[in-house]
């Protein structure tokens, strides 16, 4: 087996020194008192006296998750710590090796506490857990009960809607000017009904006789229309009775006249008066 | 059918004839009257009783039948002047109508005013109707005839300066006048 080239690195006891300053930064953050301490501390939080808020309780969850997390970095930045070391080592005597076993022994014991730690969880710690739990699904359940009572109530809905058909009705009303004058007309009987007859108004003035008033003043007046239009047409009839057979016969002498003059008319034959056509005979017989 | 200016011009002779007649003593209508009654009875040509033997001055002929429309027109009514219808006259037969009308218009008019005119306008009246009668009519209608001939002769015959017609063209239409009118 031959034999590794001895190579220049730290010694034995820088090695141990800083293995030793590594279990010491390790023992000072898994220290269980300190551990204890602080989980008591997280549980004083949350079982406190009712007045610490979400906010906090939070805050002590993260330092606890930020805490258990250094401590894995750190285990890890150790077991890097050892490979580094044993990879320098490589090729040393035997004395180098059994320290290297020594500081794989660390290491085992290293682990052993670790797991000592995982698997040693103390009771409150439990009692934090399941406290936070509970507390958990209780803000779980009232986040829920919050967004339900953010849902809009059935009597706000109910008048949303009412809200909405009366809305419609207006535009409607609004865009159908008739649907309104009928509802104005059908309010105002309504008016009227009730300022109805007053039992105060004298039968003489009361709606009835002053309509019935009203009537025999139009009636009268229609008749007196009625007589001047009558008057007006024997006037016209008298008129057209008189005037037109003359104006017709005017008419057609005119317009035979006018006939003639243009040719249109046939020659009429001659016509003497009574007198003359007898004297004319006469003459004519005498030959 | 009589044309409107046949019409115009028997209008305005009717009228002549009227004024004429009416210039007259009763007693010269009579006498007129008898002795046209005469004349019929021997059949005699009535141009002599009625002055034809006018003439009408060239300016006046010039008017009347130059070119233009009044020479058209004048020429369309003598052509038409002596048209007969169905065996009558129409021309000649207004020409009494209208010297009765008149007449008798007149006579309304002179009725109780001045009874020798009114006596003269009703014996006017009974020459037209005399004149119309069936019996007197064709020899009416031959006189008629020839003092239309005279006067044509001398506005158309007679006219032969330029812008009317020419005196051949002259006889030919008085012929061709003639032709249409044919004695009745």
């Amino acid at each position: 087996m031959p034999r590794l080239a001895p190579q220049m690195g730290p010694t034995m006891e820088e090695v141990t020194g800083e293995v030793d300053d590594a279990l010491k930064a390790a023992k000072k953050v898994l220290d269980a008192a300190a551990t204890a301490k602080l989980l008591e501390g997280v549980k004083t939080v949350a079982t406190g006296d009712g007045s610490s808020s979400a906010k906090e309780m939070g805050e002590v969850v993260s330092a606890v998750a930020s805490s258990m997390k250094s401590a894995g970095e750190l285990q890890s930045s150790l077991i890097k710590q050892m490979a580094e070391l044993v990879q320098r080592e490589n090729g040393s005597d035997d004395a180098e090796l059994k320290s290297m076993m020594n500081r794989i022994m660390m290491m085992k014991m290293l682990e052993a506490l670790g797991g000592q730690n995982r698997q040693g969880v103390p009771p409150e710690l439990k009692e934090v857990l399941d406290l936070l739990r509970e507390e958990n699904r209780r803000l779980r359940e009232e986040i829920e009960k919050l967004k339900e009572d953010r849902r809009p109530d059935p009597v706000s809905e109910q008048m949303q809607s009412l809200t909405m058909q009366l809305l419609s009705q207006h535009i409607s009303n609004v865009t159908n000017p008739f649907q309104g004058l009928r509802e104005l007309a059908k309010m105002r009987e309504e008016l009227r009904d009730l300022l109805g007859p007053q039992e105060s108004v004298p039968p003489e003035y009361s709606e009835g006789a002053l309509r019935a008033k009203a009537l025999e003043k139009e009636l009268k007046a229609l008749e007196m229309e009625e007589a001047i239009r009558m008057r007006e047409l024997d006037q016209k009839e008298r008129m057209v009775r008189e005037y037109v057979p003359g104006i017709l016969n005017q008419a057609g002498a005119v317009l035979a006249n006018v006939l003639q003059s243009f040719g249109l008319a046939p020659v009429r034959p001659l016509e003497f008066s009574s007198e003359a056509a007898a004297e004319a005979e006469r003459m004519a017989e005498g030959a | 059918m009589v044309p409107f200016a046949v019409r115009v011009v028997c209008n305005v002779a009717a009228g002549q004839l009227v004024k004429f007649l009416a210039s007259k003593s009763p007693q010269e209508v009579a006498e007129w009257r008898e002795r046209a009654v005469q004349w019929w009875k021997e059949d005699r040509d009535l141009s002599e009783l009625i002055p034809l033997d006018f003439k009408i001055p060239d300016h006046i002929k010039r008017k009347i039948i130059g070119r233009g429309f009044v020479g058209r027109v004048t020429r369309r009514v003598l052509d038409a002047f002596a048209v007969k219808v169905d065996g009558t006259c129409p021309a000649y037969d207004l020409i009494l109508q209208y010297v009765h009308d008149m007449a008798g218009n007149a006579r309304r008019e002179l009725d109780g005013r001045n009874p020798e005119a009114a006596e003269v306008m009703r014996q006017v009246q009974v020459i037209a109707a005399w004149l119309g009668n069936p019996k007197v009519r064709p020899w009416y209608y031959r006189n008629m005839d020839r003092a239309y001939a005279k006067i044509a002769d001398q506005l158309v015959g007679d006219y032969g300066e330029p812008g009317g017609r020419t005196g051949k063209e002259g006889e030919e239409a008085v012929a061709g006048t003639a032709g249409a009118t044919e004695t009745c």
